[in-house]
């Protein structure tokens, strides 16, 4: 192990923060859908470039970011919205291998099309000189873009918890986490349960993706694949069918992934993400239910 | 009126309905019923007038829940008729059942465990009833003491008796015109069971009519105006509460209660 | 499960006689039955290697090494139900441990100085080599297979993602025997369109063997009714792991053909893109063996046109989207894929006896799924109906 000083650590620590995050962020767009449906959304990561290329695509005609940013979110929850319509409700009620391929066919579609409409080369995104203005303190350099990372998914998951206990429709979706049948005996349409799933899973796939995009710098046309990991496996770490598990998961998530990198000889360091995964498979066999969420074994058969 | 006993052999090889029973809240006619290849339910009559507490009995694999997820539209129908006030329920989803007043409690009580009572209660009052949520939720209060006092635990914690309670509690939070309850007295103890009892019984004089499935015949016949009994999907009796108690002992090794039910 | 309608049994493909023990038959069975797909290929390919141009050729050669591949994802995928999105990892493994074997000493020595000797000196011929390869990848599909054999739906998916990506981690970054990203070339060629041919025959046969045995029926009961099947005491772990192993050996196969023809591997050749278009050509064709020739067949040819109407038009993404589509639109419109989960002489034979029954349909007017639905197609979560 490589001996740390204090302000190393504490600067390891406000970046674990930061990626905890967005990870969490992701980790919820993910376990949103999942404690509702029991599906895997593997098209969860397009939201994410298409919120990007909405971004970049506002900001070439110079639309201030204070716009650019709602914007994007918006957009994000309306193309949850599609995809709900068009992917998932014909397919509803089949067995979930299907409804599973589903969402990966489309999340090749969503790839392609962007590729044969946008080209191959990533965009470049710039967020802006202040993202990378720094302010000293405790012997270390914390970047502003950081603070506002933890600050906005704070202020989401403040935000998100409210709506999940004061309002009837979050509390229907907490409800159908449960069991959808005795949700729709309430008098609630499934349909719009599913819908508000989705739509809460844009929303939030929008904010990471300012965050995550942000931190890259540039947005392509297959850059959802990676969000889309990280959302599982930080869903999963925490429990699928936990939201909270699904935060906590994400910051454990990104708490490993800086250890690896600064613990590992300079080498080894492409080995993170393999190592990660093969945590990820142990978790999913010694402790399905993860931290907090309910087994996987239990989803819907 | 005696009890009629309602052998297949009796009844119109061909199936043809009776006709719909005038002034009922609610009938089932002739009603059948697949659980996915195989029939459940079969050429089921029933009727409910308003105000009436009627209950449906039988034994264990007999389709009483089946009928009940049959009227809510969980499990289709594959012939018969099911008419509410006045109105054909066949192309309603459950949820358009649900909000045209009729809202089930259902077996094994299925609260949300992870929510509390309060959380519960509100989501019972649906989408729809959202500006009467203060008023009907006093209401159920005023009838179930024990649920206001519980109003912030979490579901999950609470006992049988007070689940069973809640599931009801929840299901009235709709304001329902007809109640559907499903085994009531499933896995409580006898003290218990006759809290619950009392209580639907003094449901009674709220105005809301009930169908109550249960396996505890006497209970049932005891607080019930009318009574049916379901044998492998098919009704084998129906008639008056006291007349189908007067037949206890048929009833007994009838429904296979001796046997370990 | 979408099972075709059948009055026999969720097993599919039992004949109607089925009551019978299934005894020595199913081997007569099994071999009739893939003779048949193999007759057409064989015509098929023969055919085309004898007329086609070159580049056809090329191509039909390809589409062999594809469905190599794609058999050992049917034997798998197709028999359990379970997605995996490893197998290619399984075709690079195979691919890597024939290319260090068979090359050159002199090749090798050039781009990988410091590899172990054992490899360094090897210089095996080509059947030795394939082997080997198939070998080792078994014996890295095993402990891989008891490990996530337990598993189902979307954990078996995430795994075999995370495996195929473990191993392409590994290959990209073990430089001193893979040679990292860099290409590693100089591999002797010795993939023939015969060679290819008659791997895939003998393949195919196997892969039909297998669905008809012990082992492939009780893997194909736990796809229709995983708690029944265990119920009835169907060792499902067995049956799994026993096709994972099998499948490995089948990808590793396509990979050893692949290596010989194309004499230059890198990483980047055994990524996503190719799972998923395998994974396309079982779902689409239909889970038995026959759909997954046929659903190759037809998307390689579907494929091919795409790409070269992408190439003239110079717009990249097209024929993947295209693809994807189809995929979709199959689990959208019929999730058994075209031939539904039976062989091509099931099908046939089926057809020829509802013909001499008179016309009549015999299968029964069966719902779409054995578990309780209700009018919107919500499944119904609760208890037994009492």
């Amino acid at each position: 192990m490589i001996a740390f000083s204090a302000s190393e650590a504490i600067q390891q620590i406000v970046n674990a923060l930061s990626l905890g995050s967005t990870y969490a962020l992701l980790g919820l767009g993910v376990a949103a859908i999942y404690s509702v449906l029991g599906l895997i959304n593997f098209a969860h990561g397009e939201l994410v470039t298409l919120a990007g290329f909405t971004m970049y695509a506002l900001r070439i005609y110079d639309v201030p970011w204070l716009l650019v940013v709602p914007v994007a979110i918006i957009a994000a929850g309306i193309a949850a919205l599609a995809m709900e319509r068009i992917a998932f409700r014909p397919v509803r009620g089949a067995p979930p291998v299907t409804l599973l391929l589903t969402t990966l066919g489309l999340s090749i579609i969503i790839q392609n099309f962007l590729l044969l409409t946008l080209g191959a080369r990533s965009k470049s995104l710039g967020i802006g000189d202040w993202s990378n203005s720094t302010f000293h303190v405790a012997g270390i350099f914390v970047q502003w873009f950081d603070v506002a990372t933890v600050l906005t998914t704070a202020a989401s998951l403040v935000l998100l918890t409210v709506f999940l206990r004061k309002s009837v429709r979050g509390l229907a979706l907490r409800a159908a986490a449960e069991g959808l049948t005795m949700t729709r005996l309430m008098g609630i349409r499934a349909d719009s349960i599913v819908t508000g799933a989705f739509v809460v899973s844009g929303i939030l796939a929008g904010i990471a993706a300012f965050f995550y995009i942000g931190t890259l710098g540039q947005v392509g046309y297959n850059y959802g694949f990676s969000p889309l990991l990280k959302g599982f496996i930080a869903a999963v770490i925490g429990g699928l069918g936990s939201l909270g598990g699904a935060v906590a998961g994400g910051f454990t998530l990104a708490a490993l992934e800086i250890f690896f990198q600064v613990a590992l000889p300079a080498e080894n360091t492409p080995f993170t993400g393999a190592i990660v995964f093969a945590m990820v498979i142990v978790v999913l066999l010694f402790r399905p239910q993860g931290l907090f969420g309910r087994s996987l074994a239990t989803e819907r058969v | 009126m005696s009890v009629k006993r309602l052998l297949k052999r009796d009844r119109d090889p061909e199936g043809v309905p009776e006709p719909s029973v005038p002034g009922a809240l609610f009938a089932a006619t002739n009603l059948s019923a697949r659980y996915g290849v195989s029939p459940v339910l079969r050429g089921v009559d029933l009727h409910v007038m308003p105000g009436e507490i009627v209950t449906l009995l039988g034994a264990n694999g007999a389709g009483k829940t089946t009928f009940l997820y049959t009227v809510m539209g969980l499990v289709q129908m594959t012939s018969g008729s099911l008419v509410y006030e006045g109105q054909d329920l066949s192309a309603l989803s459950p949820e358009d059942r649900v909000n045209c007043g009729i809202a089930l409690s259902p077996e094994g009580r299925r609260i949300f465990a992870k929510m509390t009572v309060e959380e519960n209660l509100r989501l019972g009052a649906g989408i729809k009833h959202q500006a009467q949520y203060g008023e009907n939720r006093d209401w159920v209060f005023g009838l179930f003491p024990v649920l206001e006092r519980l109003q912030g635990t979490t579901a999950g914690l609470l006992s049988g008796g007070e689940q069973q309670q809640l599931a009801v509690g929840r299901a009235l939070m709709s304001k329902p015109k007809l109640l559907l309850l499903d085994e009531p007295s499933l896995g409580l103890a006898p003290k218990i069971v006759a809290t619950i009892f009392d209580l639907i019984n003094s449901l009674r004089g709220e105005g809301v009519t009930i169908l109550l499935v249960e396996q505890n015949v006497r209970l049932a016949l005891d607080i019930a105006d009318r009574g049916y009994v379901l044998q492998t999907g098919q009704l084998e009796l129906s008639g008056d509460a006291q007349d189908l108690k007067k037949n206890a002992s048929v009833e007994e090794a009838y429904l296979g209660l001796a046997v370990g039910s | 499960m979408n099972s075709v309608a059948s009055n026999d049994s969720p097993l599919g493909g039992v004949p109607q006689s089925g009551l019978s023990r299934i005894s020595e038959f199913w081997v007569v069975r099994a071999l009739l039955g893939s003779s048949l797909i193999s007759g057409l290929l064989a015509i098929g390919v023969v055919a085309l290697q004898l007329l086609g141009s070159p580049t056809l050729r090329t191509v039909l050669l390809i589409f062999l090494i594809n469905l190599m591949v794609v058999l050992g994802l049917q034997v798998f995928t197709g028999n359990s139900g379970v997605v995996s999105f490893g197998h290619v990892a399984f075709m690079g493994i195979g691919a890597y441990v024939t290319a260090l074997l068979a090359t050159d000493p002199a090749v090798k020595v050039g781009q990988i100085p410091d590899a172990p000797g054992f490899i360094l000196n090897a210089h095996l011929g080509f059947i030795p080599s394939t082997l080997v390869a198939i070998a080792v990848t078994c014996a890295i599909a095993l402990p891989v297979g008891i490990v996530f054999a337990r598993l189902s739906g979307a954990a078996a998916a995430i795994v075999t993602l995370s495996w195929l990506v473990i191993v392409r981690t590994v290959l990209a970054n073990w430089d001193t025997v893979t040679h990292g990203t860099f290409t590693f070339y100089g591999i002797p060629a010795a993939t023939t369109v015969w060679w290819a041919l008659g791997w895939v025959i003998v393949a195919i046969t196997v892969a039909r063997l297998f669905r008809e045995s012990g082992l492939g029926l009780s893997l194909r009961a736990t796809s229709s009714d995983e708690l029944v099947a265990r119920a009835v005491g169907v060792n499902m772990l067995r049956a799994r792991l026993a096709a994972w192993v099998l499948s490995a050996a089948f990808a590793a196969a396509g990979g050893v053909l692949y290596a010989h023809f194309i004499l230059a591997l890198a990483p980047t050749s055994f990524e996503f893109d190719l799972t998923f278009l395998l994974l396309v050509m079982v779902i689409v064709g239909g889970r038995s063996v026959s759909g997954a020739v046929i659903g190759a067949t037809l998307i390689s040819v579907l494929n091919e046109f795409l790409r070269q109407g992408e190439n003239s038009i110079e717009r990249f993404g097209l024929s993947t989207m295209v693809l994807a589509a189809i995929f979709v639109g199959t689990m959208i419109l019929r999730s058994e894929g075209l031939l539904g989960r039976w062989e091509l002489d099931e099908l046939i034979a089926r057809r020829w006896r509802s013909a001499r029954a008179g016309g009549g349909s015999i299968e029964p007017s069966v719902s779409r799924s054995g578990t309780p639905k209700d009018a919107t197609g919500d499944e119904i979560r609760s208890t037994e109906p009492r």
